[in-house]
């Protein structure tokens, strides 16, 4: 069915604005943000979905705005202020879920849940502004400068420094950046590039602060802006720097249309290698002809590069979700928490972030649920009452890792090994390395916690997180030290669509071996093969390595029965664990796309996708991990 | 407002396809699908074996560039085997953009069929799979069985 482009434009709108609010209320939260900035921007976003809505038809929503609208123009003119503002922001997470949910439900033509129950939220919201209007307060102010200086003076440190010490005769200078003016020559580049940064603390207005500059003939530009009490600056200028690398010029595309230009992008890569395979092209002597398809598959592959890196996206909202997962529990559960973020510029395609936000969620549920401490047991132990969780990402090779960590309690050890000796997994203690004790919690139905929560203990556990990793292709590892915390590492390929891959042959069909999980391959003779009860083993450099008979495992036919004066072994790892594929005949090299298998098929183990070749025929993508599972 | 007109805009259109069905023939008795699920009629393309699947489905085909499983209405319907030849085709179909193909002996054409021309199977069809139909219709002095596309097609267990 195709559905209404005026609606497509209004869901996805919907969708942007409560992302948007959801970031503004969780930066409010994080003190990185000024209510009244906040307060406007949120105001201006309910006004628009407001009018969206109403022209939709969809009351519900244009109410539930419209109510907002008022409390919050009330908040800007008359001064009002929420009386507790980490209750007030928790009702606005809550009342942003509800139009969330409503929006997903028009989505999906489904009926919209009940306006009815976000009524309380919002007379929560509005009862708990307080009735006393703002103090005019004389206290003293924050604010935060950023000056720009004008080019071509040259030794802008030494001029900052200028500044500085003029500054400290009037107002309280807090700190400036760069700090190392004085010493720094280098400094001077940076503040040539970014500008520099000061905050200060005075009684004065702002424009009277803005005087004070005005004997600075060098300075170009003032940024002046009141902050609140707990703002830094080292964070708003990350803010800031973050803020002007997303100033690119965005469409929204429409995802499938995406995928169709990669589909087809895919296809020409197949029909190009087929007119260089072409038996009169190849008998072809004609250089000229050979330059062009060189310069041709270097295009073809340019086209790929940049139509895969259309649907990349940035982690940064899948970590703004985890950060709020973190502060809503937080709160319920009384344990202060930090969320520190690294890393969330990281791009990784669209279809493997939806397949990670869970894992992901269910990992940060586990840190502050099991892994910190509460208040009192953090102080008894010397640390600082306050927890922290970690989240990183980073670009590594051909691969995104992502790092889930908390300074907690760490893993119990005593505990896995006997909980996994009561399930059987294990038949004594001394049965198990100790790298591979933590590698127990990934077992289905493990969980270390007696009691369930609301957060967690029913009954999924990190063998769900771990299925939903190994089925993007990804790994995930754990380390843990006592009293220290916990690291969950996930390591996940950048995108799915294409690797390079060997081509071989099994009983005549063609299969796709990833390259990169190839270490070599070798001729095998018949007698090197061992057979011990029907198990066959290579014996080679030292190591015994097992065999996977692919003829065997796919087409129930045994290759060993074949009579054939070698064999030929590809040595694979999952980083892991080793073996040997037993295979006909190896074909060639190439890129391959990568299709997913259709999804009303049965899984077949040790089958990841398909690909199509030159010939238009399918070829299967071996799925090594699950071949070496065992 | 939009919101009904959304709807009726999907009634509109589902209530023009409603009664129409694609008539095939496997072996020697007529079937009749509901057009909605038909996207195309194809000949037989290459059919790439896929293991560990269930016997009627007979592998996946490449349809220029998307891949698709293809599965044997005689197979299905639990009758003898028969050679492919150049009548045989294949009758690509999406049920909630799942696509799969479905190889009959050969299409014979779109019929309109009312809902009061279809009456329910017999309780002692014996060897019949009740699942897979939803009634029997007369159809010039033909009788063609009604198939349920969704039954049919989808295996009793997908993994998503």
């Amino acid at each position: 069915m195709q559905k209404d482009p005026m609606f497509e434009v209004f869901i996805s709108e919907a969708k942007e604005i409560v992302s948007s609010l959801e970031r503004i209320f969780i930066e409010l939260k994080e003190g990185n943000r000024n209510l009244d900035i906040a307060v406007a921007e949120a105001l201006r976003f309910f006004h628009t979905l407001k009018g969206s809505s109403a022209m939709m038809g969809f009351d519900d929503i244009s109410k539930v705005c419209h109510r907002v609208e008022d409390i919050f123009v009330c908040m800007r003119d008359e001064g009002k202020l929420p009386t507790n503002l980490d209750n007030f922001i928790l009702n606005m997470l809550k009342l942003i879920d509800f139009l969330t949910i409503q929006i997903n439900c028009i989505e999906n033509l489904q009926q919209p849940q009940d306006a009815e129950n976000i009524k309380e939220v919002l007379e929560k919201i509005e009862t708990s502004l307080a009735e006393n209007d703002r103090v005019q307060a004389e206290s003293e102010k924050k604010y935060h400068i950023r000056l720009l200086f004008e080019e071509g003076w040259e030794m802008e440190n030494l001029r900052a420094f200028l500044i500085v010490q003029n500054l400290k005769q009037y107002v309280n200078v807090l700190e400036y950046l760069p700090s190392d003016i004085e010493s720094n020559m280098a400094s001077s580049e940076k503040i040539k590039k970014d500008g520099f940064f000061i905050s200060i603390k005075t009684l004065l207005k702002k424009e009277d602060v803005v005087k004070l500059f005005e004997n600075f003939a060098w300075v170009k530009d003032i940024k002046i802006e009141e902050v609140s009490e707990k703002a830094s600056l080292t964070k708003e200028i990350s803010s800031y720097q973050n803020a002007t690398h997303s100033i690119h010029k965005l469409i929204n595309v429409n995802i499938e249309k995406v995928d169709r230009l990669i589909d087809l992008i895919g296809e020409v890569v197949i029909t190009f290698s087929m007119i260089v395979q072409h038996k009169e092209v190849k008998t072809d002597e004609n250089s000229s002809f050979k330059n062009l398809t060189l310069q041709m598959s270097k295009l073809i592959r340019e086209l790929q590069e940049v139509a895969m890196s259309m649907r990349m996206l940035p982690l940064s909202s899948t970590f703004q979700r985890l950060k709020r997962t973190i502060i809503e529990m937080s709160a319920k559960l009384q344990k202060p928490v930090n969320v520190h973020i690294t890393g969330e510029e990281t791009e990784l395609d669209k279809v493997l972030i939806e397949h990670l936000t869970d894992p992901l969620i269910h990992l940060v549920r586990n840190a502050v649920d099991h892994g910190i401490e509460d208040k009192e047991e953090r102080l008894k132990k010397g640390k600082d009452m306050t927890g922290n969780v970690y989240i990183s990402a980073k670009n590594s090779g051909s691969e995104v890792v992502i790092s889930i960590e908390d300074d907690g309690r760490g893993l119990n050890k005593e505990k896995i090994l006997q909980k996994a000796f009561e399930r059987g997994l294990i038949t004594s203690p001394d049965d198990i390395v100790e790298d591979e004790i933590f590698e127990l919690i990934f077992q289905p139905g493990f969980s270390t916690k007696e009691e369930a929560t609301e957060y967690s203990g029913r009954g999924v556990g990190l063998d769900i997180v771990k299925n939903s990793v190994q089925k993007i292709g990804g790994r995930i590892f754990v380390e843990s030290e006592k009293d220290r915390g916990t690291r969950f590492t996930i390591r996940i390929p950048l995108t799915l669509a294409i690797i390079d891959g060997m081509l071989i042959d099994v009983d005549g069909n063609v299969f796709v071996v990833p390259l990169s999980s190839i270490v070599e391959t070798f001729k095998l003779e018949k007698q090197q093969i061992v057979l011990e009860n029907e198990i066959p083993f290579v014996y080679r450099r030292g190591i015994c390595f097992g065999v996977i008979d692919l003829n065997k495992m796919f087409y129930g036919k045994d290759i060993l029965y074949k009579e054939r004066p070698f064999y030929l072994g590809i040595l694979v790892t999952n980083g892991e664990k080793n073996g040997v594929l037993l295979v006909d005949n190896m074909i060639s090299q190439q890129q391959i796309v990568i299709k997913t298998l259709p999804a009303i098929l049965k899984q077949v183990r040790g089958i990841s996708g398909c690909t199509l070749l030159g010939s238009g025929n399918i070829a299967f993508i071996l799925d090594i991990d699950a071949l070496l599972e065992r | 407002m939009q919101k009904e007109l959304l709807h009726s805009k999907v009634d509109e259109f589902e209530e023009a396809m409603k009664d129409m069905y694609l008539i095939f023939k496997v072996d020697d008795q007529f079937y009749g699908i509901e057009i909605k699920y038909v996207i195309e009629i194809i000949g037989l393309l290459p059919i790439t074996y896929v293991p560990n699947q269930e016997e009627y489905v007979k592998g996946i085909i490449n349809l220029r560039g998307k891949i698709i499983p293809v599965i044997d209405a005689r197979m299905r319907l639990s009758k003898p085997q028969k050679e492919y030849n150049e009548r045989t085709c294949v009758i690509v179909t999406s049920i909630d953009d799942f696509l799969a193909g479905i190889i009959v002996d050969h299409v014979s054409e779109v019929a309109v069929i009312n809902k009061d021309q279809i009456s329910p199977l017999p309780q002692t069809y014996e060897k019949v799979d009740e699942r897979f139909f939803r009634g029997v219709a007369s159809l010039n002095e033909r009788l063609v069985l009604i198939l349920d596309c969704e039954t049919f097609v989808k295996p009793d267990r997908i993994n998503l």
